[in-house]
């Protein structure tokens, strides 16, 4: 059973940052480099473009 | 406790601690104990986790299928330093989102959307949920396959495996699911015993690390689809989420980051261990010119075995996909669940309550439901979707990665735990790498040569 001084060596082995309250508050927005966004972009394209192609592969090779 | 004893404590007048406080603390007092003590290896065992769940949960029943597949495709050779190397790529990755997620103490989800904001964040999620929802239709492929071996009917071990991850989850305590679900993924390593009935010779395999050969059959499409394959064996993006949402659940610091990277390096070298020998237990079906194509899944592979292996090695092959497919799921809801919640600033941990946050566990039921309900269809082509699931996993890293890599470069938020040049090198060298054999895998798709 867990006593109430037990419960204290238990807070207080967290961090604050730790603390749930603390860690579930938002982070603030950074600022994107246009480089960064055109790279994001493109893997964004990959992905839509590559994805299809996968399934396509495997449409095909069921009905070989 | 009053939250006032608390507070006088924190010395913060609003501090309210949530269960997940005190289960969190309790863990940390433990660890706080082992340290003052000099318990070196009882603070790795305390310690230890997130990493050795995360590289042993992606030897799931996929990723085991398509070692099962290279090893009877191409036997000992080219593929054998190729996992390797896939592994050593997964630690460069998953070390990242350990150092991520002891800087900020936050989900991998949850910084993506704060930093990038709700654009980015909805597509990285996009990928995340397809991905996780096809993968855990493997994993109950998996798990149905191996069933299958014993002569179980599809239901019974859907629902079993269904029940062993919710029963975890149930539990409502990090540290309990994290010890049941590690207990079972070391069972992985099952397939070592089995490849010794396959009786590998160990000058085959010190002449394939060395050499990277034979690769019979050169470079074809049948070659992108397997190495493609593995790679989505090693690499996926629920690994990274995962990681880094365990990390900050599991109340990791500063102090523990050697600690963390140790279990990532030790999770890594077990699972290598496990997908070599897995493509060493296949390799008599490559030797006597077993056509594989047609397999539906690990029974198939597991009844073609069983000349070769004898009846202990191929039963040891088939609870080795169950348990592989088992500890896919309960890793993966958990990597939805996570994510879930971050995203809907809902609850984020395995301590919470269920009345206190059900959509945390109800987005993780909800994934395994579904994906369940979808394998129960009759006459799929299950490996042809497993290895198809598994492409698809390794195509969708790119962009993880990149998100990965712009975080861990962020010192605003991670400050000197930022990525050194090494890490950024391996780390883009590894974004490239996938980029360009997914794109190898389109082009070959589409203008078509021969396999």
């Amino acid at each position: 059973m867990t006593t109430p001084s037990d419960q204290i060596d238990e807070l207080g082995a967290l961090e604050d940052e730790q603390r749930a309250a603390v860690a579930h508050v938002p982070l603030p927005r950074r600022a994107i480099p246009r480089r960064i966004v055109a790279l994001l972009w493109l893997l964004r394209l990959y992905v839509l473009v590559s994805v299809p192609l996968a399934v396509y592969a495997f449409i095909e090779a069921m009905r070989k | 406790m009053s939250p006032a004893i608390a507070n006088k404590k924190r010395g913060d007048p609003a501090w309210s601690p949530t269960r997940e406080d005190h289960l969190r603390g309790r863990d940390r007092l433990e660890v706080r104990r082992a340290r003052l003590a000099h318990r070196p290896f009882w603070l790795l065992f305390l310690l230890a986790g997130p990493g050795i769940l995360v590289m042993l949960g992606e030897n799931d029943g996929p990723s085991m299928l398509s070692y099962a597949a290279t090893g009877a495709t191409y036997g000992i050779g080219f593929f054998i330093p190729f996992i390797l190397l896939t592994f050593a790529m997964a630690f460069v990755v998953q070390e990242m989102t350990v150092r991520l997620g002891i800087a900020t103490h936050r989900g991998h989800a949850e910084l993506i959307f704060d930093r990038f904001g709700p654009f980015w964040g909805y597509f990285a999620m996009g990928d995340l949920f397809v991905g996780n929802i096809l993968t855990l239709i493997t994993e109950f492929i998996a798990i149905r396959a191996g069933a299958a071996y014993f002569g179980l009917p599809a239901w019974l071990a859907v629902a079993v495996g269904t029940l062993v991850a919710l029963s975890a989850m149930a539990t409502r305590r990090y540290f309990t699911w994290e010890r049941i679900t590690m207990a079972l993924a070391i069972c992985n390593l099952v397939f070592v015993p089995a490849a010794f009935f396959a009786h590998p010779h160990a000058a085959e395999l010190a002449r394939a690390l060395g050499t990277w050969h034979p690769l019979p059959g050169g470079f074809n499409l049948t070659f992108l689809t397997i190495a493609l394959a593995d790679i989505g064996a090693t690499v996926t993006p629920w690994m990274i989420f995962f990681q880094q949402s365990a990390v900050a659940d599991k109340g990791l610091t500063r102090d523990d980051l050697p600690q963390a990277r140790v279990d990532t390096a030790l999770g890594a070298v077990l699972a290598a261990v496990a997908a070599v020998a897995a493509v060493a237990a296949c390799t008599p079906l490559f030797t006597h010119h077993i056509a594989t194509g047609s397999f539906s899944g690990g029974a198939d592979f597991a009844t073609a075995l069983h000349p070769y292996l004898g009846s202990v090695g191929s039963t040891l092959f088939a609870l080795g996909m169950i348990e592989a497919g088992i500890v896919a799921i309960m890793t993966i809801s958990t990597s939805s669940a996570y994510a879930f919640g971050e995203v809907f600033r809902t609850g984020r941990s395995l301590n919470l309550d269920f009345p206190q946050e059900p959509l945390f566990y109800l987005s993780a039921v909800g994934s395994i439901v579904v994906a369940a309900l979808v394998v129960l269809i009759p006459h799929a082509p299950l490996l042809a979707i497993t290895l198809t699931v598994n492409v698809i996993a390794t195509l969708l890293m790119a962009p993880a990665l990149l998100f990965v890599l712009i975080l861990a470069n962020d010192r605003e938020i991670v400050g000197d735990l930022a990525n050194g040049a090494r890490a950024n090198l391996f780390g883009g060298a590894i974004v490239v790498a996938i980029a360009v054999a997914g794109a190898v895998y389109g082009i070959m798709t589409v203008f078509g040569r021969p396999t």
